[in-house]
């Protein structure tokens, strides 16, 4: 199945706020890091629809375990920017209280999240809570076998986990086209009795409405979904990384023509009103990234 | 021909002790689950859970997938959410694929976020050889364990104190690796007085006083050493024999303080030479107790080679005699 | 292990990996009774399972050492057999 279908554009703020801010932070620690005030720095830019659509309806009680790319879901899961500029300082591996924030320790191995996930998921059932847990990984992980074990066990289990599986075309340099010979990876929900979904990850309205279903499947005890999020990484792999070394310019244009901030701008332009509001979150959010910049620069003593 | 006697059916194995200490746990708190391969309908290949499941039901003594990464991984989200997990891995040599989670999260979340009592899990693993088993069912994979930073790495030895060891790893809030030499799992009983109540998880045990050597031993070399240090003591030399019970940390006081009663020191162990917790208690000797040895201490291990068929196990383990023959070169 | 000529003592083996002993259940057959190689002879309980012995040589039980309900240590006699003749060269050939 493939997720075309919008949903209304109710409630459209705090979506609309968490990916500004996803895609604002983003542009700042990409400078900050060629400051020489960040170290390495995981671009995300691209996929924050893909990132906010499968989180945004989350609740306190559930639970985010990220890879290592989602510092939009990070700040909407109220991370404090601080906190976030601090992990990329190389200050602390996790400078943020994840139980509060419901926003698990970054991973460094790839894929060997879900399975903590899965764990995760499956103790709150066994508490007899409706919580649910949204696991991030990505195209490339989705080779590893602790993925293919992991999504195996939330079957069996049947544990109330949502598989966001973002396809963003690369593994560092390697296109998914060569990550393995299947031209859809969301197909693999079947191998393991759960359901899955293909979505157009850059699309938050048709990510949010494939996610709804998810969320409500997970709370009602019926099991996992893989949510294949098709996504274009339009930066690097890290801030090490030189992407043109591996792909073409023109594909970058297309995808920027694809863009998920631009798209969502657009799907809510008829929204009466949304323009005034619009300009007001943008402004909040830049005032909140340059207050947290301040602060982060006196306290390594570069302000 | 003489008939079998018998066998005293009074007193518990190592077996029995540490399915005690597995109710034990799962009676006393409603958080402790037992995860692991054929755990739960089949009471585990060495039925060590067995009954468990009748007792406490599926979602407390769980029968896993067969897949050890997904088992360790899925055992840390549980631990992270508040569970005790105790995870049952079939054999040494089937942990290897759950080494990712074990290295890279098992021994290093808890520093990652801070939090010591993060992961309050157990990992059951039998080890040892001498069963003449298939090929990777033998191993002494302790020193990966070791290796990982602040993952605590003990070792049941007798059957007098295997539960409450394992009980003590079960209730610390700390990761541990608690090894079960396999070999000795039914072959000694002991009558239920003289069952211990309580084990220090960081500390060696004394289990024999001798004024001429000192013999270091854990694991499934305890029984072994045992029986070398009476055979000793037959020719007269008198060992004292060291359980290290902790591989890590290694309680390097009782090492060096026993070390340094006679000076001489012979250490054993079933696992390769090469980067090994014997080795590192050599080099703890060489390092910080140097002073007090009166000889160069002797080490007694397998070859730097994989462990054999079962038809050349006897020759690739250090054997009582092995042992007897090196306590009574240092003590010469 | 032979006492005579052509009479041969069955062991009890290690047949899970590291066992000691093993509980006598049924004895199958009764001395003086022919048996065949690869025959029943003895059902016992381990501690992981319970599990049919068969007899290792063609001929005729000579004596029985083990009683139902008994514990067995691996190692210890189980029964005799009198080689019926041939057997022995039938056992070299296999």
């Amino acid at each position: 199945m493939t997720v075309t279908d919008s949903r209304p554009l109710t409630d459209w703020e705090p979506a609309y706020r968490a990916l500004t801010c996803g895609r604002a932070f983003d542009e700042l620690a990409l400078k900050l890091q060629r400051q020489g005030v960040l170290d390495s720095y995981g671009e995300a830019r691209g996929q924050e629809a893909g990132q906010i659509g499968t989180t945004i309806d989350l609740g306190p009680e559930d639970m985010v375990f990220p890879s290592y790319r989602q510092p939009a879901v990070a700040l909407a899961r109220g991370v404090p920017v601080i906190e976030l500029l601090r992990f990329y300082a190389g200050a602390d591996f996790c400078p943020w209280d994840w139980r509060k924030h419901g926003f698990a320790p970054y991973c460094i191995p790839v894929g060997s999240q879900v399975a903590h996930a899965v764990g995760w998921a499956w103790g709150t059932r066994l508490e007899g809570s409706d919580a649910v847990t949204v696991v991030f990984f990505g195209d490339g992980a989705a080779s590893q076998g602790e993925v293919h074990e992991a999504m195996n066990y939330a079957g069996v289990f049947g544990a109330p986990v949502i598989f966001v599986l973002e396809n963003n075309g690369f593994a560092i340099s390697l296109p998914t086209a060569r990550q393995t010979n299947a031209p859809e990876l969301y197909v693999r929900a079947a191998g393991y009795g759960i359901a899955g979904v293909r979505v157009d990850g850059n699309d938050l309205v048709a990510v949010r409405s494939a996610a709804e279903e998810a969320l409500a499947r997970a709370r009602a005890g019926d099991g996992p979904t893989l949510i294949e999020s098709v996504t274009y990484r339009m930066g690097g792999h890290t801030t090490s990384d030189d992407p043109r070394r591996y792909r073409a310019p023109e594909e970058l244009l297309e995808w920027e023509a694809r863009d998920p901030v631009i798209r969502f701008r657009a799907a809510l332009a008829g929204v009466p009103g949304f323009e005034d509001r619009a300009a007001e979150i943008d402004r909040e959010v830049a005032a909140d990234l340059d207050r947290a910049t301040d602060e982060f620069l006196s306290e390594r003593g570069m302000a | 021909m003489t008939k079998t006697a018998p066998r005293s059916r009074t007193g518990f194995t190592m077996a029995d002790g540490i399915q005690r200490a597995l109710d034990t746990a799962l009676g006393e708190d409603p958080r402790t689950l037992v995860m692991g391969e054929d755990v739960g309908r089949l009471g585990g290949v060495f039925r060590i859970t067995a009954g468990l499941r009748d007792k406490y039901g599926e979602h407390r003594v769980i029968d896993s997938p067969l897949a050890e990464a997904g088992l360790v991984g899925t055992g840390i989200g549980l631990a992270l959410r508040g569970f005790r997990p105790i995870i049952e891995i079939q054999f040494d040599g089937f942990i290897f694929p759950a080494l990712n989670q074990i290295c890279t999260h098992v021994s290093r979340m808890p520093l990652r976020v801070k939090d010591e009592g993060l992961l309050p899990m157990t990992i059951r693993l039998p080890t040892g050889g001498r069963i003449r088993a298939s090929e990777l069912h033998s191993e002494s994979p302790e020193t990966y364990f070791a290796h990982s930073p602040d993952l605590r790495v003990v070792s049941a030895s007798t059957a007098d104190t295997a539960g409450a060891l394992l009980l003590a790893a079960i209730r610390s809030d700390e990761p541990f690796v608690y090894l079960e030499p396999k070999r000795l799992y039914r072959r000694y009983r002991v009558e239920p007085e003289q069952e211990v109540a309580e084990v220090d998880p960081g500390r060696a045990r004394l289990l024999r006083e001798g004024g001429d050597a000192l013999l270091v031993v854990y694991g499934p070399m305890v029984d072994i050493g045992l029986q070398a240090a009476e055979a000793a003591a037959a020719e007269g030399i008198e060992t004292a024999v060291l359980d290290l019970v902790s591989l890590a940390p290694l309680d390097e006081a009782t090492v060096l303080e026993q070390a340094a009663r006679s000076g001489r020191v012979v250490v054993a162990a079933e696992s390769i030479r090469r980067c090994s917790i014997s080795s590192d208690v050599v080099t703890l000797l060489a390092t910080e107790g140097f002073g007090s040895l009166r000889c160069a201490p002797r080490l007694l291990t397998s070859p730097n080679r994989p462990y054999p068929p079962a038809h050349e196990e006897d020759e690739h383990l250090p054997s009582v005699a092995d042992i007897t023959q090196a306590i009574k070169e240092v003590a010469a | 292990m032979t006492t005579e000529a052509n009479v041969r003592v069955f062991n009890l083996p290690d047949i899970g990996e590291g066992l000691v002993e093993a509980r006598v259940v049924t004895v199958l057959v009764a001395e003086g009774q022919e048996v065949k190689r690869f025959d029943p002879i003895l059902e016992v309980e381990t501690d992981k399972a319970t599990v049919d012995l068969s007899a290792p040589w063609s001929g005729t039980v000579q004596a029985i050492h083990v009683e139902v309900g008994e514990y067995v240590e691996v190692g210890n006699p189980v029964l005799e057999i009198a080689l019926a003749a041939g057997a022995e060269v039938e056992e070299e050939a296999s």
